[in-house]
Parts: structure tokens; C-alpha cells; sequence
């Protein structure tokens, strides 16, 4: 558990201690034992289905009050003091309720959800979300690995860079990409590679970039080929619309690291695009 | 005479404070069983065809395209966007992706009359032929699977004659305006719908995210032209058939809200003109006082009109009891009444967002403002429909002209 939360869960065991203290100082501790009842109920609740059951019982112990202090106001009298009393002792019962649940609910949520999102950000940090391809970073960090290894081994490698363009709507000002088409492209060259020796990284909304190790310019034309007729048998697609509006561009990997990264950034759009690659 | 007139209003007030609590805690109740997650055990996944009525929609259209493209529906699914004469770039849009996918198509629809969204839909139904038909408003962004989930839950039971899905607002966060419609729609859209279905086994279309199985469609002539509320129409009418129309919280598409106070009171007093028109046909057609219409129509008078009488009855409690007590032989704790009316209200509300995940301090906050703020504005919409209404009446003698379609606006 993280220091804030920590921190948090203690200042709402403390607010719900202020709050009982204070409600013992005004009023009688037997009209605060209702609550302490109820707080058991919620204490079930959460035990038995988790967190939202505490919260359905929290609720229904809620509007259950409610009714109970119009009852009881209209059978003892309607001095405004009197309901001035009632309503506090209701504030006061009810926050308290409310600390429980919540500091049961973030004890017992917490530690789930923390390895939930540890999961679920090592995947997001790896791949992109839209296209299942590698991300800018993760990218880099593989093709260095790959690159070192190709060097070992004295063989080439070649660039694949695939750009579409996006809907240019004049109206509105604005071009617009479509992550449609970006998912379709990403899971056709993920399909149309050698998952465990290639990598293909996405680079923006409309640039996929394909690093293909251990092959020569026919290779990379290969697999170019086979892209485009995986395209083809995409169902839900104009395949030869899609394609015309698909710019396949082959380089060769630059036998310096430091170029061939740069190459990847200038991609990525960092350097004022691909035609400033050197 | 006043003493008892108060005592029978004070009466009715807590019976309809009940009723809602009620829903609620059922809403609750069904969000949070398992057994009401729907699971996709399908062998054979019937046609859909997926209709989605446009009119000057370019502001939304392309993002809407992009989600219906990445609906995953391992049967066949057909997405028509029905064109209604646009004149800005709606056209484009749908023509981009009509090239590229297959089963994307823009279908230009012919001017006729009446204007509005049934029609569309009529001439939708009338060019495509998919087994099941589920409508999206262009502005809508459907979660990947919330189309195979509509479609799972239809096929549960052959009494269903569709099922609704659940409207979230892309925009919640947008402003004032929009989040406290975004916490509506939790609370009136969602888990009073969920209470509804748990309880009575009621569900009402939504006008977007919802299917309907095209042989209901038939069988009951399609959309009424003249409703302006014409997905709260087709569902008086699919009830008095005897189907029904469960809710599928899991089914979840993105909707755009109005961002601006005119846009708002333009939207909902459309709504409330259409409300008005069931309303009315329901008390001039036998037919459609049958079945869980009767629970129906309670809904509907109780979302505009008992509503509003609430929070009047709820403003009024308030200055009485400030006031200190009228002058009645039985004495009343206004105040409380005042009190407790306006805490169920704020734990409505944030049960909801509780449920939705949804739950922040602003959000609290702003729940508890909303009877201040966001309630009193239905005392004006109700006034303006009636007033609307009225001169409407008065201004065409036809009673099938005076309705005038009136499309809410896009935000970029």
C-alpha cells in the first residue's frame, strides 16, 4: 500500500472518530446504536459480495432513515427545534455510516486494483492501444537490441514504413484520422511479420514502422507483398481502396545506431517528417 | 379543508419519494448481480443492420464511423448512415468510409414530410433487410462489443422483442451543464431503467443503442412519423404487443450532451412536446393501454409532470418551513419533510455515480447542488412545452402539422 493511501484511510478512520465523539458530546449514545447496527449490516454486506453490496446496503440503510425521520417527526411534533435536531443527528449518523463504508471499500478495492493497473500499464506502455503494434519507446528499446545482434552476426536489415492519410473535412477545419483503419492496418502487419525476429511499432495516428532483421530489399518486398494481400482478405474492407490510399516506403537499416534511430524519430515526425531523413 | 388538501399532497409526495427510492435500491440491487452480465454463448449470430439517421452531422460523424467500424460482430452486420439531406459535409464523411469498408454504406434519403428522425428510420427499415435492426444517433461511440452484447440478450428469451442498451455522456466533463446531465443519465437513463426491469420487467428504448428484431418492426408498422419522442412511442407500442425489452447495462455507447443552456431546453423540450403526444394518443388509443403500459405511462407522466409538481411541492415545503408552519389544524414538520425530500434526491443521484464509477468530490458536490440548480430549470422546460404546445395548437389547425422536428446541436 502507497503512502497515500495510507494517509487516506487513516484520515477517514479519523474523521469517523471525530465524528463519533462529537455526536456522544450532543446526543444520547443509545440513539447513535441504530447506526452502529447498520454498520455491522455494512461490514456484512462488503464481506459477503464486496464493496458495491456494502454500498446497496449503505443506500438502502440511507433511504430507510429518511423515511424513519419523517415518521418520527410527524408523530412527536414539528417544533422547528426539534426537527433541527433530528436532521443533525441524521448528518451525523449518516456521514459516519458513509466513512465506514468508504474506508472499508478503499481497504479492500486498493490492493485489487493496484495489481490490476500494474498490469494493465505494462502492456499499455509496451504496445499501442489502437494498432496492437509496439510503441514509439518500446519500439527503440528492441531495435537497439536487435540492431546489436545484427551487427554481431555482420547481417543487413530494412525499413518498412507504411502512412495513410486521414479525411480532410474543410468545414470543420480539421483532419481527421481514423483509429478504424489504424487497428486494421496494425493487426494485418502484426499478422504479415516474423513475430519473434521483426517488429512493427507504431509511429503517430497514420505511420506504422516495420524493422525487419536478417533480410535483403527482396525480402522486405515480400513481405510488402504479403501486407497487401493480408489486406485483401480483410472481409469488412475495400481492400483496393485501402490501398490506394497506402504509401509503402523500404529503407535500408542504417549501419550506425545512432542514424538508425534518428531515422525512427524523423518517422515519428520529430525531425519535420520522413522527408528529412538523411 | 386546506389541512386535509395538505396532508393528501404531503402523502402522495413520500408514496412518489418511496416509488423512486424503490427503483433505486432495485437498480442497485440488479447492477450489482453477476447473473446479469451477459454472456455471449451463441452458435449462429443473426443479420444486423445498424441505422444511424444524419443530418448536418459533420461535427460527430467521422468519430461515430470510426466506432462503428470497430464493432466486433462475428455475424453479419451492415451499417447504413441515412443521409437526411445534409448540406454541410455529412456526405463526405459517410462516402470516406463507405469506400473503405465493405459493409459501410450512405444511403442519401428523399426529402418528404413530416421532418424528423422516424421517418428516417422508416426509409432505413424499408431499404435494408438484417434480422435484427439497432439504431445509433450520429453522435454515438458504441463500446466494440455493444452491439453483439444487444444482440446476445434479444435471443435470450423469445418474448424480447430487442433490448436496450446504456447511454453514457462522452462529454460529462465538459462543463457545469454537462456534468449534471451526465449524472441524470446515470441515475433516470440507467439505474432507475435497471430498477424498472428488476421490478416490473419494463424496459424503455432509448432512441439510440437499442435493437428492435425487424419482425416486431413489421408487425407493428415501423416508427410513427409524428412522435417526436418516437423511441418512447414504438415502446408503448412493442409493450401492448405483450414483448418486452430488457435493459443491458454492459452494452454501453458514448453520447455527445448539449453544452450550452439554449441547446438543452431546446433538446428536452422536444422531449417533453413528444411526451405529450403519447400521452395523448394513449388516452385516444384503447389498443395501447394493454399490458405494462399502465406502468409506462405512470413513467412517463412521472418523469415531466410529477416531477416537476415534486419539486415545486419540495420548493414550497422549504419556504413554509423557514417560514415556520402554516396555519392548519395538523401540525406538519415541513422542514424535515424539506430535508429528507432533498437528501433521497442526493442519494439518488450518487448512488448512481457510485455505481458508474463515476465518483469524485466535484461529483458529490454537484449532486448535491442539483435540486438547487438543475431540478428548478424543469419548472421552466415544463411551462415552455406547454406554452409551445399551445401556440402550436393554435397555429395549425391540422393536428398532424403542428409538430415540428427540432435537431439538437452538434458540439466540436
Amino acid at each position: 500500500m502507497q503512502f497515500y493511501d495510507r494517509l487516506k484511510i487513516s484520515i477517514i478512520f479519523l474523521l469517523q472518530f471525530i465524528m463519533f465523539i462529537i455526536y456522544l458530546n450532543f446526543f444520547a449514545i443509545e440513539d447513535f446504536s441504530i447506526y452502529l447496527i447498520f454498520m455491522v449490516f455494512i461490514y456484512i454486506s462488503i464481506l459477503i459480495g464486496g464493496s458495491l453490496y456494502g454500498f446497496v446496503t449503505l443506500t438502502m440503510t440511507t433511504f430507510a432513515v429518511a423515511f424513519w425521520q419523517v415518521y418520527t417527526a410527524w408523530i412527536n411534533g414539528s417544533r422547528i427545534s426539534f426537527q433541527i435536531t433530528l436532521i443533525l443527528k441524521q448528518i451525523m449518523g449518516i456521514i459516519f455510516l458513509i466513512l465506514f463504508w468508504v474506508m472499508l471499500s478503499e481497504i479492500t478495492n486498493i490492493t485489487v486494483e493496484n495489481r490490476k493497473m500494474k498490469e494493465k500499464l505494462k502492456i499499455l506502455e509496451r504496445t499501442d492501444e489502437i494498432t496492437g503494434a509496439l510503441t514509439k519507446s518500446e519500439l527503440i528499446e528492441r531495435f537497439k537490441i536487435i540492431f546489436t545482434s545484427m551487427q554481431r552476426r555482420n547481417q543487413s536489415g530494412y525499413f518498412v514504413v507504411l502512412r495513410w492519410a486521414g479525411l480532410n473535412v474543410k468545414s470543420r477545419g480539421k483532419t481527421y484520422d481514423s483509429g478504424s483503419i489504424a487497428r486494421i492496418i496494425g493487426q494485418v502487419c502484426l499478422n504479415s511479420i516474423r513475430r519473434q525476429y521483426d517488429l512493427a511499432g507504431s509511429l503517430g495516428n497514420n505511420t506504422l514502422l516495420i524493422v525487419l532483421q536478417n533480410t535483403n530489399l527482396e525480402g522486405a518486398q515480400i513481405v510488402v507483398g504479403r501486407i497487401k494481400e493480408n489486406l485483401k482478405k480483410e472481409e469488412r474492407i475495400n481492400a483496393s481502396v485501402l490501398l490506394e490510399e497506402l504509401d509503402f516506403q523500404i529503407h535500408p537499416i542504417p549501419t550506425n545506431l545512432d542514424e538508425a534511430v534518428e531515422f525512427i524519430n524523423c518517422i515519428a515526425g520529430e525531425c519535420g517528417g520522413i522527408e528529412n531523413v538523411k | 379543508m386546506l389541512s386535509k388538501i395538505i396532508i393528501f399532497i404531503a402523502i402522495s409526495f413520500w408514496l412518489l419519494i418511496f416509488y423512486y427510492s424503490v427503483l433505486t435500491t432495485s437498480g442497485l440491487i440488479f447492477r450489482v448481480r453477476k447473473e446479469n452480465d451477459v454472456k455471449n454463448n451463441l452458435e449462429e449470430y443473426p443479420s444486423v443492420d445498424i441505422l444511424i439517421p444524419a443530418h448536418n452531422e459533420d461535427k460527430v460523424l467521422f468519430e461515430t464511423l470510426d466506432s462503428m467500424a470497430n464493432l466486433i460482430y462475428p455475424g453479419e452486420l451492415k451499417i447504413y448512415v441515412l443521409n437526411d439531406n445534409s448540406t454541410d459535409q455529412t456526405g463526405d464523411i459517410a462516402d470516406y468510409f463507405s469506400k473503405l469498408y465493405k459493409n459501410i454504406f450512405h444511403v442519401k434519403v428523399p426529402p418528404g414530410f413530416p421532418k424528423g428522425k422516424a421517418r428516417v428510420l422508416n426509409y432505413g427499415l424499408s431499404i435494408s433487410e438484417g434480422e435484427m435492426v439497432i439504431v445509433f444517433d450520429a453522435d454515438n461511440q458504441p463500446q466494440p462489443d455493444a452491439v453483439l452484447k444487444l444482440v446476445t440478450k434479444t435471443l435470450e428469451n423469445k418474448r424480447y422483442a430487442g433490448a436496450v442498451g446504456y447511454v453514457r455522456t462522452i462529454n460529462m466533463y465538459k462543463n457545469f451543464l454537462t456534468r449534471m446531465i451526465g449524472i441524470e443519465f446515470l441515475v433516470f437513463q440507467l439505474l432507475m431503467q435497471c430498477g424498472r426491469w428488476q421490478l416490473f420487467k419494463l424496459g424503455s428504448l432509448t432512441g439510440t443503442n437499442m435493437l428492435v428484431k425487424r419482425k416486431v418492426l413489421k408487425e407493428i408498422g415501423g416508427w410513427d412519423p409524428y412522435a417526436l419522442a418516437e423511441d418512447a412511442e414504438l415502446t408503448m407500442r412493442i409493450t401492448a404487443k405483450g414483448y418486452l425489452l430488457p435493459i443491458v447495462p454492459d452494452s454501453i455507447t458514448w453520447e455527445q450532451e448539449p453544452e450550452t443552456y439554449k441547446v438543452w431546453l431546446r433538446q428536452r423540450t422536444r422531449w417533453m412536446l413528444g411526451n405529450l403526444y403519447i400521452v395523448s394518443k394513449l388516452i385516444r388509443e384503447k389498443t395501447l393501454r394493454r399490458n405494462a403500459n399502465i406502468v409506462n405511462a405512470v413513467q412517463l407522466i412521472s418523469i415531466y409532470h410529477l416531477f416537476v409538481a415534486m419539486v415545486l411541492v419540495s420548493d414550497i415545503w422549504f419556504a413554509m418551513g423557514i417560514l415556520g408552519r402554516i396555519n392548519v389544524d395538523y401540525k406538519i414538520p415541513l422542514l424535515i419533510i424539506w430535508f429528507e425530500s432533498w437528501w433521497v434526491y442526493v442519494v439518488q443521484l450518487i448512488a448512481s455515480i457510485v455505481i458508474d464509477k463515476e465518483i469524485n468530490v466535484g461529483n458529490i458536490i454537484i449532486s448535491m447542488l442539483m435540486y438547487f440548480t438543475y431540478a428548478q430549470l424543469w419548472i421552466l422546460l415544463l411551462i415552455r412545452a406547454h406554452l409551445t404546445q399551445l401556440k402550436n395548437r393554435l397555429q395549425s389547425k391540422d393536428s398532424s402539422t403542428f409538430i415540428v422536428w427540432d435537431k439538437t446541436v452538434r458540439f466540436c
